[in-house]
């Protein structure tokens, strides 16, 4: 058995066996709902029902119900795109690259992470599509073969490589994530009493018995796809950024935007992990698992990432400068100081400022404060991708096309629509999903388990 | 009772036993009821239930099929083909415009009958054949659905027969009582027309009694004269002008103005590029001499209130006060006596802050200079001021030369005084009024109070308006395009207006009516034909006459031969006397009305194409506005320069007349003085001409005549704001090099080859090994295969651009892109395929700012603000169809790829309508579609492709395009298409000329140049290789197919 020193913080709080494990995760599955979750549900569908009524208007009278103008031809949607995308990235790399890296903090939060990604991937994937004009056509962005003969897509956009990119991601994180729930289905499926559920999770456990070829298998099989998985965190967010950094807009047309998407993206998705944990383990009562090491260790990726974005946000300002480029100067000179300055203040600060406190200990391991600036860093994350998109372009080279954006109820029943959707999906997810890898944590237990340190002494 | 008997066959005839025996059956062979009904039949036939069902599913599944039919839109094919008519093929006809002052020689273009295209007559004498925005867009009128479809009585439509019988009796009846009927009409160079008006002035005029006063003014006897029936009436008159000319020349008329051969040109306030006369010539001859390479280049100096196109051009440009305009005269009249060693007028500028004094002195230099080739003109309506002009343009030697009183400009005529003829209104002396192409409800205040005290009230208008919505009779005219008519333009220079369509509705010539009226029964085009076989053709033999009217007919254009006597043109000086009478009551604030280049004085308001041509200056569109300068409007209204936010709204009391209007900032407005357009707020028309605010009733009538400035006005906050249209929000060019200018001196003073400094110099940017090389050859991309075959190519001299828009017009409709109606250019959703961007100068500069050390940041905010008096420059743009165009690159689906021609296509079938390509543009000239323009309710009325009606002008060469697609010029390649086609079936290569796009066809001072780069000879050529040209913001790498060419100002 692998020791671990007492130093270290225990992962699991509390006296739990294996026993209490497997029934503090499977009770909300087992268990009814109670009222908060019901409260929480029904305003999660109210806000995405009406944000599918926002979408299906669009869909049916033209882009022409959003703000977008002749010169800002792309701001909400692909805003709300870059930031879902974004924020998809937490679950890979938590799952991933923490697995290879052996970070056994990461057996906690990985489940509900991936989860997010997957569900914040699906309502990425939502905006490229309605944003098109004729979204009824959005399969010809797709190289399939037609009646035309050499009608081919062209490979030269970026948005094509995005069309790669995000499907890869997806398709990859879904099948990451599955193959991790495979055993605790099973564990669900065999405690399972009504016909109904035990039939369905069955289906979903794959025939799981808990062999030890299987148990061999399932940690082979993770192990390869973290490593398929890990190219894809960084592929993921670069691709988005070449929508950008291939044009010619000044305020896009930059080399730097890779990683610093990259890292932009760790940022925005650790911060939503946290949003997240910090209402689900109140919530279905998981604080032994989640404790505040674990809040800990993601305050100090948020801080790194988000001095990391920082950094990237001084050095685009410093290459303005020094390129010499007139539209390039007056670009990043109009963010900061143009007509939407307050748009800059609201990224810098969330973004670059308030991140920093996470350097107090005592701030770091604060729920409460972790809760709040990690809302902070959601909405600055958000506002970078509104400066990156919409200050660029509403004055670019030509004066005489400047203007300005303003959104519509429209733009704004949408974001706030996939914000709804993105709660049903999750919420109905606590409900029936074991949310904690409960299988992989009981691999821990007895390592970094608080009993069992304890017993040690 | 007749005992006749009819038979079918010789067997009923004969009654034959067989006959008899077939006749008693219903059926003449059996029918096997028997077979398939009776009861044992039934149980042994081999259908079984299942195939009763199959064959009722099979009925069921054709029946369904049948009706999945997709909807069949009914086409007619021709059964006889029409001689002339070849479905794809157009016919051009040779026509003219004649309507509200406006006059030009025009080509119509039909498809299959219909017209849907105006472009400029060749024909006509060649420096004068132009279109303006108003002429090309008109067409659409034709196919307003709001015309009146027939004659009118009380609202209830009835036939001509029954019109003409009713109304007949009714003129009659006033006849013999001795009644007065008066018909109101509008100037017009027909001499047709004016014959038929005078046929029926001879019929119906009224007999008056004038008092024959002597020399102490007593009363000494009566005289009975004839009083005409006609009152000439505009709603933009030319009173001033025409009248100094009857008091110094004897004649009221307009010369011809020779701009061409003007080297010094000074306009005292007329806006002769923009909306005054005939304004296409002037700026066909007044940019002739504008070219920098020419023998010499004009000097332009323009004193005015409003910014203007005209002072837009100006070299030097003088803000004044209108009260100030007397003023500016007096001091040029005075300064140039003295240097002709005689004595003027004395004056001096009551309001100064633009340097105003000094301009005039510069002026004055510069026209003794060039005298007897300089011109004067002024756009006052005042006769006095018009007086001392003629004096000045006297001293200075330019009649005979740049003015020529002996060609006569027809289009407008001397009006009469409305206010006589609304006092006798007012009497109850009018018993009948007419009214022809006049809409004196709309534009004059005190006629609509008037109007009910007349008995008979017919309007010959071909549309609803505010005068024949209160007639009881309405006479429909024909549209000019569905009508015959002739125009005299100029002396001696008569034109062909030839119908190129059968009259869509039941209307008749409104000369027609007249004539009918008068007792004369004969189509208007017998009368026209008559009427030139008599006059203008009377000279010429019987054999040869009917040759020279097809030939008339055919160019459009007849130029009577030179008469051998000249006319001996006498001018009496009255300038010194004139100029005393001159009396300016100068205010705090002044007003001054204007027309707009776009919807003029209103009678076009319902034109959509017009009201969504932004206004040249403002670049706002859909509605009048008052114009302030944002230095008069700082602190107190926001100057909105940089936003598209709403502006606010101000309620303007103009001679005891408030009007509710949203101010907007126009730098170069005189301080202390705003403006306001005419030809707005129209109350009886269509959707789309209900906008705006009617500023007519403010006008001051003086001596029976509207003056368009006031000095009486007065401004308040009316505390709400208004959201107006614009399609630019930002008016400045922030230091960039957008548009490149350079002076005169300049461009002399430094050699055009050398490249590394003055106004000439290269683009460039070291390469990767730091050598600094041409920005042409820094290059990332591999070159397209351009030597071979065509590449089409665009110039646009910004030297010869007046900004007038006539492109914006023309490619409008020559390429069926949609109106988008006030909301959406709200929302700065144009979706004009060009533009003509306009910018003021500012006084802010970054090298400024640096040595005055105010900060990069506050440089750069003040840069946004154009200077109080700034020079203005206007640049169309379209797409640029780069070489390495961004847009191809970026697009997922490849909906937009270069064509081996050099064209940037836009597939729209293919496109998905992602927009990366437009946000990509460094340009931004796609446009996207935002909504199904053709089907949104949204653009119902507003959208021509909506209206069944109005749809047939859309030009059927070039598809409507569905919501989701990105669209952009294409360099109107169908013209190049079928200008290929052509010449292939020629079997000749194509020729420069043979392809001209429809912006390059509208631009009367050929501006825009369009051809094949890759033929040696071609003017686009030329100027591409012109030391001038340039292309725009080149250093992004797009290599463009279009160039620009610097803009050269001579100071």
């Amino acid at each position: 058995m692998h020791k671990e020193s007492e130093i270290r913080y225990p992962l699991i709080i509390g006296d739990k066996t294996y026993h209490q494990i497997t029934e503090d995760v499977c009770a909300p599955v087992e268990g009814r709902a109670n009222k908060l979750w019901y409260v929480c549900f029904t305003i999660a569908v109210v806000v995405a029902l009406w944000g599918l009524g926002c979408i299906m208007y669009t869909v049916g009278r033209g882009i022409g119900v959003w703000g977008l103008n002749t010169t800002v031809m792309w701001a909400w949607d692909i805003t709300n795109f870059v930031w879902w995308v974004g924020i998809g990235h937490a679950g890979t790399l938590i799952s991933a690259v923490l697995l290879l890296f052996r970070q056994k903090w990461r057996m906690a939060i990985n489940r509900s992470a991936e989860a997010m990604t997957i569900f914040a991937v699906m309502m990425a994937a939502l905006f490229p599509g309605i944003h098109m004009g004729r979204i009824w056509m959005a399969y010809w962005v797709l190289p399939l073969p037609n009646q035309y003969g050499s009608l081919w897509v062209n490979f030269n956009s970026p948005l094509l490589w995005d069309v790669f990119a995000i499907s890869t991601y997806f398709s990859v994180s879904l099948v990451f994530w599955y193959i991790g729930l495979i055993p605790d289905f099973a564990t669900i499926r065999d405690r399972a009493t009504r016909i109904i559920p035990k039939s369905i999770y069955s289906i979903l456990a794959f025939g799981w018995s808990g062999k030890a070829k299987q148990w061999i298998r399932f940690e082979e099989v993770s192990l390869v796809l973290a490593g398929l998985a890990t190219p894809l965190v960084f592929s993921v967010h670069s691709i988005v950024s070449m929508d950008f950094a291939t044009s010619v807009v000044p305020g896009w047309h930059t080399t730097i935007f890779p990683p610093y998407f990259v890292a932009g993206a760790i940022f925005s998705g650790f911060a939503m992990v946290q949003t997240l944990l910090i209402i689900v383990r109140k919530v279905v009562s998981l604080e032994s698992y989640i404790t505040r090491k674990h809040i800990e260790s993601m305050n100090i990726v948020i801080v790194i990432t988000g001095s990391m974005v920082g950094i990237a946000y001084l050095t685009e300002l410093f290459i303005a400068w020094y390129s010499g480029v007139e539209f390039e100067q007056y670009a990043f000179l109009n963010r900061a100081t143009g007509p939407y300055w307050w748009a800059y203040a609201m990224m810098m600060t969330c973004n670059v400022v308030t991140p920093l406190i996470y350097f107090v200990e005592k701030v770091r391991k604060s729920i409460v404060i972790s809760f709040i600036i990690s809302i902070f860093v959601n909405i600055g994350m958000w506002f970078e991708r509104f400066v990156i998109i919409v200050t660029s372009l509403h004055r670019d080279h030509i004066p005489s096309n400047w203007t300005m954006f303003h959104p519509t109820f429209v733009d704004i029943g949408i974001f706030i629509g996939t914000i709804g959707i993105f709660f049903v999906l999750f919420l109905l997810y606590a409900r029936t999903f074991p949310v904690l890898a409960l299988n992989e944590l009981k691999s821990i237990l007895k390592s970094s388990g608080d009993n069992y340190k304890k017993q040690q002494h | 009772m007749s005992d006749k008997k009819y038979w079918n066959s010789l067997d009923q005839l004969e009654e034959t036993p067989q006959f008899l025996e077939e006749a008693q059956k219903e059926f003449s062979e059996a029918v096997p009821v028997e077979d398939f009904l009776s009861k044992s039949n039934l149980t042994d036939t081999s259908s079984s239930r299942r195939d009763f069902l199959k064959f009722m599913g099979f009925s069921l599944g054709a029946a369904t099929l049948a009706a999945c039919e997709t909807p069949v839109v009914k086409s007619i094919p021709y059964v006889v083909k029409p001689e002339v008519v070849t479905p794809g093929v157009p016919n051009w006809y040779a026509s003219s415009y004649g309507r509200g002052g406006d006059f030009a020689s025009i080509l119509v273009k039909t498809r299959e009958g219909r017209p849907i295209f105006i472009k400029p007559n060749k024909a006509y004498p060649g420096a004068m054949s132009g279109v303006t925005a108003r002429v090309n867009a008109s067409v659409i009128e034709l196919y307003d659905d709001n015309r009146f479809q027939s004659a009118q009585k009380s609202g209830a439509s009835l036939s001509w027969s029954d019109a003409d019988k009713d109304i007949k009796s009714q003129l009659a009846a006033i006849k013999s009582k001795g009644g007065v009927i008066k018909v109101v009409a509008e100037s017009t160079s027909s001499p047709s027309t004016k014959a038929a008006l005078a046929k029926f002035d001879e019929m119906y005029s009224s007999d008056v009694d004038v008092e024959i006063f002597d020399e102490n003014g007593d009363v000494t006897g009566i005289q009975t004269l004839k009083e005409s029936c006609v009152v000439t009436y505009d709603p933009i008159n030319y009173n001033g002008i025409l009248k100094a000319n009857k008091a110094d020349f004897g004649q009221a008329i307009i010369p011809t103005y020779d701009f061409s051969k003007a080297k010094t040109v000074v306009s005292l306030d007329a806006d002769f590029i923009g909306d005054w006369l005939d304004n296409v010539t002037y700026s066909k001859g007044y940019t002739q001499r504008r070219n920098p390479d020419g023998d010499w280049m004009s000097k332009h100096f323009q004193f005015e209130t409003n910014m203007t196109l005209s002072g837009a051009n100006a070299d030097v440009r003088g803000a004044i006060k209108p009260s100030d305009l007397a003023n500016v005269a007096k001091m040029l009249h005075g300064a140039i006596a003295k240097l002709a060693g005689g004595s003027g007028a004395t004056g001096s500028i009551v309001s100064d802050d633009n340097e105003v004094s000094k301009k005039i002195e510069m002026a004055v230099k510069s026209l003794w200079s060039s005298r007897g080739k300089s011109l004067v003109v002024c756009g006052s309506n005042d006769v006095n001021i018009q007086q001392v002009v003629n004096g000045i343009n006297n001293m200075l030697g330019n009649f005979g030369n740049t003015v020529r009183m002996d060609r006569a400009y027809n289009a407008v005529q001397l009006n009469h005084s409305m206010t006589d003829l609304t006092k006798s209104m007012n009497d109850v002396k009018v018993d009948a009024i007419i009214f022809m192409d006049a809409n004196p409800v709309y534009s004059n205040a005190s006629f609509a109070a008037s109007i009910a005290k007349v008995g008979l009230k017919i309007s010959l208008s071909d549309r609803p308006d505010e005068t024949s919505a209160l007639c009881d009779f309405v006479c429909p005219n024909h549209f000019y395009l569905e009508a015959w008519n002739d125009h005299q333009p100029y002396d001696g220079v008569f034109t062909m207006q030839q119908p190129v369509i059968r009259p869509l509705f039941k209307t008749r010539a409104s000369q027609e009516s007249l004539l009918n009226w008068s007792g004369v029964e004969t189509s208007y085009y017998d009368y026209i034909k008559s009427n030139w076989y008599s006059t203008a053709f009377a000279a010429i033999d019987a054999v040869s006459v009917e040759n020279k009217w097809n030939q008339a007919v055919q160019s459009g254009v007849y130029i009577a031969p030179k008469s051998k006597d000249r006319v001996e043109i006498v001018y009496t000086d009255n300038s010194i006397n004139a100029a005393g009478n001159l009396t300016s009551k100068s205010a705090e604030l002044e007003v001054k009305f204007y027309t707009k280049h776009s919807v003029g004085n209103g009678a076009q308001a319902n034109n959509p194409h017009l009201q969504e041509m932004p206004d040249p200056i403002s670049k706002v569109s859909w509605d009048n506005y008052v114009t302030m300068n944002p230095s008069d409007m700082e602190g107190k209204y926001e100057a909105r320069t940089a936003q598209a936010t709403p502006a606010d709204m101000v309620s303007v009391t103009v001679n005891g007349y408030t009007m509710e209007l949203p101010v907007v900032a126009v730098p170069g407005q005189k301080l202390g003085t705003i403006g306001i357009a005419l030809g707005y707020g129209r109350t009886v028309t269509g959707k789309v001409g209900q906008t705006g605010v009617n500023a007519y009733p403010a006008l001051e009538i003086t001596d029976g005549n509207a003056s368009y400035s006031s000095s009486n006005v007065t401004i308040a906050d009316a505390g709400k704001t208004y959201q107006i249209a614009s399609v630019q929000t930002h008016h400045t060019m922030m230091g960039r090099k957008i548009v490149n200018e350079t002076s005169l001196a300049t461009f002399k003073s430094i050699d055009k080859n050398d490249k590394s400094n003055g106004w000439n110099k290269d683009n460039v940017l070291p390469d990767a090994f730091g050598d600094v090389k041409p920005i042409k050859e820094l290059n990332l991309w591999e070159d397209h295969a351009i030597d071979l075959g065509h590449r089409w190519g665009m110039s646009i001299d910004l030297n010869s651009c007046t900004g007038c828009g006539a492109c914006i017009t023309a490619c409008h409709i020559e390429n069926n892109v949609p109106v988008v109606g006030k909301d959406e250019i709200r929302r700065t959703r144009s979706m004009f395929w060009l533009r003509v961007d306009r910018y003021f100068t500012s006084d802010m500069n970054k090298e400024k700012g640096k040595e005055e050390g105010v900060g990069i940041v506050s440089t750069y905010k003040q840069m946004e603000n154009a200077s109080a008096y700034p020079q203005v420059v206007f640049q169309p743009i379209m797409c640029q169809h780069c070489n390495h165009a961004p847009c191809e690159t970026v697009c997922p689906v490849a909906a937009t790829t270069h064509s081996e021609e050099g064209l940037n296509q836009m597939t729209y079938n293919r496109c998905v309508g992602t927009r990366y390509c437009a946000n990509n543009c460094p340009y931004k000239v796609r446009r996207f579609n935002w909504f199904n323009y053709n089907k949104d309710t949204k653009f119902t009325g507003i959208n021509p492709a909506q209206n069944e009606l109005q749809r047939m002008v859309l030009n059927p060469d070039v598809v409507v395009r569905s919501r989701g697609v990105i669209e952009k010029c294409s360099f109107c390649v169908q013209k190049i298409q079928s200008g290929k086609l052509v010449a292939k079936k020629e079997g000749r290569p194509v020729q420069d000329g043979d392809v001209v796009s429809a912006c390059s066809e509208a631009c009367s001072t050929n501006a825009i140049q369009f051809g094949d780069l890759n033929d040696g000879k071609s003017k686009v050529k030329g100027n591409f290789d012109d030391d001038r040209s340039y292309h725009l913001i080149e250093e992004v790498g797009t290599q463009p197919n279009v160039a620009y060419m610097t803009k050269v100002r001579n100071t």
